[in-house]
């Protein structure tokens, strides 16, 4: 593209001089020049996000149930909106979903605090010696590629079956590819940003706190955003593998069982409130985001 | 789908009436065979490794899949990828009370299983409620069997849902000899493992419910309408696999030892097979009794009254229950 245009500019250049020298031609900003979505007057991006976001959703629905009014998908296999969102009010009035949600975050949050301290000690451990480098190298090659759900029965053998056993493969899948972000977080920072810090006399821990932090804060976000997705689908593969029929399980249980009695609308409840949940933690990042790096002018909102 | 149907039904109308040996040239088609890595679906392994469905009908393109979960089997016959699915009472019962359809092609053995715990627990009453139990599935017979156990015991089905603990048999069998849980009610070889590991039997299924079977074959009565010469060959396999686990098991043992792989041992397979807590039969045993338990502690809404609603004809003339 980039190599085309200046083709074209060059052509342009030669042409202007051998047909008199309009020497104007080559610096006049093209006739076009429009910020996205300035040209029509009730454009989709000046919408307010929420009332975009609504469409879209509405939309998806509608697709949704499309596929149920033209394909007429065995109800024992496929659930259509208005099944599934029955099954989402009832299991939230009768608790069933409210207290697998609850024992979920729960373990899903103690997971990814460990896993995302730990990334963030690893990181920092690498930056501040060689040693620790390569330990962090080697762990993150190695165990970053590993689905941490294949260490379950590991986790199983040493923590017993309950809690311990799930925090420790959340922490597991959360904590390298947070180190990796991070880390990439750190070796990107403008050198002379780092060459500013160091003349002003900063060393090691004001170094990380006053300028590595700040400074690979979008990078620490996306590391963030993509644990917060590992930690979710390890948490809901663990409990698929294992959850106490007690009623005290999970939402992967609660999915798990919800399909082995074949109540499937349950099991779109399910899969509805992850996403629901999903969306609330993304709004959340996001808004952290617009208070920081979009403030400091790093990354576009 | 529909094409490969067509031509079964071509070829069935001009086949010649199949035996356990004869070659049914004729048969053209297709069939996928669903089981999962237990014991329990020995005949129809043996029907693979040996390969008779291919020489029985060598036009028909057999499939075999192993699949790993009991629902993975279930949502595959609702949407018609699978056409032959096997598994055991409870799911059966389930899916038949929800309105999939599915009808008893053969059974593939009766089996007694038994709940192992550790030494601690000498009875239903030494159970506390931190001690862990594991069954394999929610709906699986041996959480209706653990219900029945509860009811009988304690005076209350559900009084050990607490306990339970979902583990497939191996994780089970290993969490057992780790002493993370307390008890298993899985599935040969595992239980026999489970009690040469320290732990007893405290309660068998035939002592509350009788002989029952642990897995059949399902097949759907359109599949089954549509493709009968096919499903005659099937189940002459099944009888002639069940009188070589009968009449041959050390024969037979060495077929399953080769279907795994050498993951399981000649010896280990023909202590298996010939284990005084199985029976190699067609017949289905079992249905109508976990039916009317399922149905009166409300998991199923509607059970058989007889056998004849849930069995194919196959089955006709074969006295289950």
């Amino acid at each position: 593209m980039s190599n085309s245009d200046a083709t074209l500019a060059n052509d342009k250049v030669s042409g202007a001089d051998e047909t008199g020298g309009d020497r104007r031609l080559w610096w006049r900003p093209p006739p076009t020049v429009r910020t996205p979505g300035s040209h029509h007057p009730l454009s989709w991006s000046k919408l307010p996000t929420l009332v975009r976001r609504l469409i879209v959703f509405a939309v998806l629905v509608a697709f949704w149930q499309m596929y149920m009014s033209v394909k007429h998908p065995n109800p024992l296999l496929f659930s259509g909106p208005a099944a599934a969102a029955t099954a989402f009010v009832d299991g939230w009035r009768n608790g069933q979903i409210a207290s697998a949600t609850a024992t979920t975050l729960e373990v899903l949050l103690i997971g990814m605090a460990i896993g995302l301290a730990l990334g963030l000690v690893f990181t920092i451990l690498a930056t501040v010696s060689t040693v620790g480098k390569d330990f962090v190298m080697l762990m993150t090659a190695m165990l970053n590629p590993l689905p941490s759900i294949a260490i379950l029965p590991l986790a199983i053998i040493w923590f017993g079956l309950n809690n311990n056993a799930m925090i420790f493969v959340i922490a597991n899948a959360v904590a390298w590819p947070m180190a990796i972000n991070m880390s990439t977080g750190f070796t990107t920072v403008n050198p002379t940003l780092l060459m500013a810090a160091r003349n002003l006399g900063l060393r090691r821990w004001r170094m990380i706190k006053d300028v590595l932090l700040p400074a690979g804060l979008p990078f620490i976000m996306s590391g963030v955003k993509v644990s917060w997705a590992f930690g979710w689908r390890t948490v809901i593969a663990a409990e698929l593998i294992f959850g106490t029929a007690g009623g005290s399980g999970g939402l992967g249980y609660y999915i798990n069982t919800s399909q082995y009695f074949l109540k499937v609308p349950d099991v779109f409840a399910g899969l509805i409130t992850i996403a629901i949940i999903g969306i609330a933690v993304e709004m959340l990042l996001n808004l952290f985001e617009r208070r920081t790096v979009v403030r400091w002018g790093m990354q576009r909102a | 789908m529909s094409l490969s149907l067509i031509a079964a039904a071509c070829g069935s109308s001009s086949a010649a009436p199949s035996s356990a040996k004869s070659t049914t040239s004729g048969l053209h088609g297709s069939l996928v065979i669903a089981t999962q890595p237990d014991l329990g679906y020995s005949a129809l392994n043996i029907i693979d490794q040996e390969g008779w469905l291919t020489k029985a009908m060598p036009g028909v393109k057999v499939t075999w899949d192993t699949v790993n979960s009991g629902s993975t089997v279930e949502t595959g016959m609702i949407s018609g990828n699978i056409d032959v699915g096997a598994g055991g009472v409870a799911p059966f019962l389930l899916g038949s009370a929800k309105g999939v359809g599915w009808k008893l092609f053969s059974s593939l053995g009766d089996e007694n299983l038994e709940l192992v715990v550790k030494p601690q627990i000498t009875s239903f009453k030494s159970i506390t409620s931190s001690d862990r139990i594991a069954v394999v599935a929610p709906t699986s017979i041996q959480a209706i069997i653990m219900k029945k156990a509860a009811q009988k015991y304690l005076s209350n089905p559900n009084a050990l849902d607490a306990n339970l603990t979902i583990l497939s048999h191996p994780v089970a069998y290993q969490a057992f000899k780790s002493g993370t849980i307390q008890g298993a009610l899985d599935a040969p070889p595992f239980q026999q493992e489970e009690v040469a590991a320290g732990g007893h039997v405290l309660v068998d299924s035939y002592s509350l419910f009788g002989p029952s079977t642990f897995n059949a074959a399902w097949v759907m009565p359109s599949y089954y309408n549509s493709h009968t010469q096919i499903m005659k060959v099937l189940f002459a396999q099944i009888q002639r696999a069940m009188a070589l686990l009968n009449d041959h098991p050390d024969q037979a043992a060495s077929i399953i030892s080769a279907y795994n792989q050498g993951s399981l041992s000649v010896s280990a397979a023909t202590a298996a097979i010939t284990s005084s807590t199985v029976r190699w039969t067609v017949t289905p045993q079992g249905y109508l009794v976990y039916g009317s338990f399922m149905k009166s502690i409300g998991l199923i809404s509607t059970s058989p009254t007889s056998v004849r609603q849930i069995e194919l004809p196959t089955l006709y003339g074969t006295n289950g229950n």
